[in-house]
């Protein structure tokens, strides 16, 4: 079998194994946890009556293993369910909210790994300017200050003080009309239906989130490439590459940066993944309606079926994130292709 | 190359100025814009799903009932009128007749109302299949038991005399019959337009419902992102008095300190859900209206009498003259509160604070605590509701003044959702709770709170004289008989000290100065369509 085929499945197997183990596993919590749903939806002045019934209905009143059963089938015919709070199918509303996280970590992804970049390689081409004092500094600020209060800062800073970003209104102001049956993905629908206003209301509300997501992973980001960089310039193939005055470009881009990058790329897969996670706490502050709102309203009112959609989702964008590196670094590292 | 160095920084910058300001330009909201900033998204719209107050005010936009709330003025706001038995006018039906048994309503349809979207024009028909919905078996939400509430059992009550009459025959007279149809289960829905989203499987359209309306009120959906954003239009077809705001955008924003942001920058009309201890904080300058309105909302610390230690008596109330009340009120809730005697509030007829005249006394809990025979090195333990910071301060509080007498306590901190397991399975022993009553009449507090087995008795009180009382008074008119029976009910109540009433708190609500009209309704959700604009 051809080397990258085995990868593939091998990888896909995983996946699999790690999307069952997952919804497996949340599926139980729910059930233990001291929450009924049932009792929660019913209200306070429901008679056991109406509680039973609506027990029923919910099909909580089945054994744990039909229930689980009847929910792994469900799964696999892509129903996720029915959120209890707003009685629309989970899957209606992860499809309006996972653009919307989505849309926040690859902003928030791309500034990270830019801003990583520039400073990582600068500060290890010139170790004695004030690069890798500057790093140092950010990667301290980074990892000190918590993420929601890197948040609450710059809204105070930039919002309250300064009248330069947009007011926290989630992801576009009051006066854009939204775009109707579009992908969800803001920025990229403006884009291809030429909605300037849109596009300019969607990119500035992304400003101050993206940064302060940003923040959650560039420490990391920076320290690896840094290093990696580093580690590159004292070795002998690269000592040998400028023995050879090529120009600095090519050396720069061809021999440099590749090696330098290929092994943070597991590290990338990690920080999107880690950020999927991460955006609640922005979310919440910035009025966002993604994932991270939709998990918390789902927890607080013992919404299974919203928890179980929200984790199987976040874990499948993680997975999937690791499974694209991983063929990628089959391209990137020729060793791979020799097992 | 290093002109291009150079080149790349100044793009981006220019690119960043330009974002900021062509994004600070797009800003535009006109007077007959309302903005709002809420906590929770919206739940299920369909009505009969009581949801969230933030749920409710969205139903009362857009639809409305056979008769509604009245208001009245108190202490210097506007609030929904205490006496709900009396609290009621028509509102789809223009005349409401009561048979001279007392049993027999007769409604007389208001003409030319129209459904939105789809234009019909109500009739008798839609008020026959709105309440074939609400009685349907296997039961949808709360239709069936609001409807046992108002006393109908059976869609055997509701007779179609013509197109424009329909008359309602309850189980036994019941005055709080109307007051019940004034509420959101008994909303008027578009029968043909709901008819033609039933399926075999869904056969009252609840699906549907729950994203999409079909109503008469003032309002209609006119855009709605999940978990962000609804916006509520003017229904052109309204057949009453126009709303002044046109619009309503409603954005969910659940960080509470970027609603304060929010509503003191200017940038929303409106913000909910904002605590009394931080509106101290907003500057007087700052264009924001503070309104601070006394509400029926109960803070209450329970006790299940059946668990020990909680059925000793003499101990309840050795705790009871260790509750700070003042400090409660005036540190928990920086003065918007008030204390309360009874779970019947003074302005209903029947009210009686008898038997709860508890103030702060140490010694007196002291006393009490070493005649109760407790042990006082057992600690106590006190749960709580995890998501609410006010009951977490007063846990504290009392914790203070227990350990001053000598008692300990132990805190816990439920999450939410587990807390209101707990409390409706009334398994709790020792808890802080609070809530509203839909309907303030006697008959339905005692009824609900205090009758054995009754389905918000958390504390599982239970007192066969009391049961006796509801149940020869209950669907009685309102007399001086039926008024000194349930003050001896609530007398019962008190002495036996199953609740520690801890403060009735105000309900608090921001706007800019520019809007006016709020008024207070029970369930504490706003009536967009009394709102409008000072600067006219």
């Amino acid at each position: 079998m051809h080397p990258l085929l085995r990868r593939l499945i091998s990888r896909l197997f995983q996946l699999l194994l790690v999307l069952w183990g997952t919804v497996t596993i949340v599926f139980l919590v729910g059930r233990v946890l001291p929450a009924d749903p049932a009792v929660v939806l019913s209200g306070p002045n429901a008679t056991s009556e109406i509680v039973e019934a609506t027990r029923a209905a919910l099909g909580l009143d089945k054994p744990l293993p039909v229930q689980y059963g009847a929910y792994l089938v469900s799964l696999l015919q892509g129903d996720l369910g029915r959120s209890l709070i707003s009685g629309r199918p989970v899957l209606t509303d992860l499809a309006a909210r996972v653009p919307a996280s989505l849309e926040l970590v690859t902003a928030a992804l791309v500034l990270a790994v830019s801003a990583a970049f520039v400073c990582g390689l600068q500060a290890a081409l010139k170790p004695d300017s004030l690069w890798p004092k500057v790093n140092k500094a950010l990667v301290t600020g980074g990892t000190a200050v918590p993420t929601f209060l890197l948040g609450i800062l710059l809204l105070y800073a930039f919002y309250i003080k300064l009248p330069i970003a947009p007011a926290p209104l989630g992801r576009m102001g009051i006066g854009p009309a939204s775009i109707e049956n579009g992908t969800g993905f803001l920025v990229w629908d403006a884009l291809l239906r030429g909605r300037w206003d849109v596009l300019f209301s969607a990119l500035h509300h992304l400003l101050l989130p993206s940064i302060t997501l940003a923040f959650t992973v560039f420490p990391q980001l920076v320290q690896v490439f840094h290093s990696n960089v580093a580690t590159v310039l004292s070795s002998d193939a690269y000592k040998a590459v400028k023995l050879a005055k090529l120009p600095f470009r090519m050396v720069l881009w061809r021999y440099l940066i590749p090696p330098a990058v290929a092994p943070a790329l597991n590290l990338l897969a990690a920080s999107f993944g880690y950020m999927i996670g991460g955006t609640v706490l922005v979310e919440h502050i910035f009025g966002w309606n993604g994932l991270g709102a939709y998990v918390l309203n789902g927890i607080n009112a013992g919404d299974h079926a919203v928890v179980q959609g929200v984790v199987l989702v976040s874990a499948l964008c993680y997975s999937l994130a690791f499974f694209i590196v991983d063929v990628a670094m089959y391209f990137i590292d020729p060793r791979l292709r020799e097992v | 190359m290093k002109m291009a160095q150079r080149i790349w920084p100044i793009f981006g910058i220019i690119a960043v100025v330009t974002l900021i300001v062509i994004g600070r330009s797009m800003i535009v909201k006109d007077e007959h814009t309302l903005v709002v900033a809420i906590s929770e998204e919206h739940g299920n719209l369909d009505p009969l799903f009581g949801g969230s107050p933030r749920t409710t005010e969205i139903v009362s936009a857009v639809y409305e009932q056979p008769v509604t709330f009245t208001i009245q003025e108190k202490d210097g706001h506007m609030v929904q009128t205490v006496d709900d038995i009396n609290g009621w006018e028509p509102l789809l039906a223009e005349k409401v007749e009561t048979s001279p048994d007392g049993r027999t309503y007769t409604f007389y349809l208001r003409k030319g109302v129209r459904f939105y979207p789809s234009g019909n024009e109500m009739t008798a028909a839609d008020w026959y299949y709105s309440w074939q919905r609400q009685l349907s078996d296997p039961p949808i939400g709360w239709g069936q038991f609001e409807n046992k509430e108002a006393g109908i059992t059976s869609i055997d009550a509701i007779k179609v005399i013509d197109d424009y009459t329909v008359q309602i025959t309850t189980d036994e007279i019941n005055p709080r019959s109307l007051p019940f149809i004034r509420f959101q289960m008994f909303s008027i829905l578009d029968s043909e337009t709901v008819k033609q989203h039933a399926t075999p499987d869904d056969p009252w359209a609840t699906q549907w419902l729950a994203e999409n309306t079909a109503g008469t009120g003032p309002y209609y959906i006119s855009s709605r992102i999940p978990g962000s954003e609804l916006v509520l239009t003017a229904n052109p077809y309204y057949w009453g008095e126009k709303p002044a705001y046109q619009k309503i955008v409603i954005k969910t924003i659940k960080d509470t300190s970027t609603r304060l942001a929010l509503i003191t920058k200017g940038d929303v009309d409106v913000a909910t859900d904002i605590p009394t201890r931080l509106v101290e904080n907003i500057p007087t300058n700052s264009g924001v209206k503070v309104w601070s309105v006394p509400s029926g909302n109960r803070v209450y610390l329970a006790f299940n009498v059946t668990l020990a230690p909680y059925d000793n008596l003499t101990l309840r109330q050795a705790i009871a003259y260790a509750v700070p009340y003042n400090a409660v009120i005036e540190n928990v809730y920086h003065g918007a509160a008030r204390r309360y005697d009874s779970f019947v509030l003074p302005e209903i007829p029947g009210y009686s604070g008898v038997g709860f005249d508890y103030e702060q006394d140490l010694a007196k809990a002291k006393e009490l605590l070493s005649k109760s025979g407790f042990d006082p090195q057992k600690p106590l333990t006190l749960y709580i509701n995890g998501s609410s910071y006010e009951h977490e301060e007063i846990a504290v509080l009392i914790q203070d003044y227990l350990n001053r007498i000598g008692l300990k306590l132990e805190i816990v901190k439920v999450p939410a959702a587990d807390f209101t397991t707990r409390v409706f399975s009334k398994e709790l022993p020792f808890f802080i709770h609070e809530g509203i009553s839909w309907i303030d009449d006697a008959s339905t507090i005692v009824g609900l709170w205090m009758v054995t087995n009754a389905q918000g008795n958390f504390t599982k009180f239970s007192n066969t004289r009391v049961d006796e009382l509801q149940k020869q008074w209950q669907f009685q008119p309102i007399s001086a008989e039926r008024n000194a029976a349930y003050a001896e009910a609530q007398r019962i109540y008190n002495e036996q000290l199953n609740a520690i009433y801890l403060a009735l708190t105000n309900h608090v609500l921001l706007t800019r100065d520019t809007v006016a009209g709020y008024v207070l309704y029970k369930d504490t959700g706003i009536r967009y369509q009394g709102l409008y604009p000072t600067k006219k």
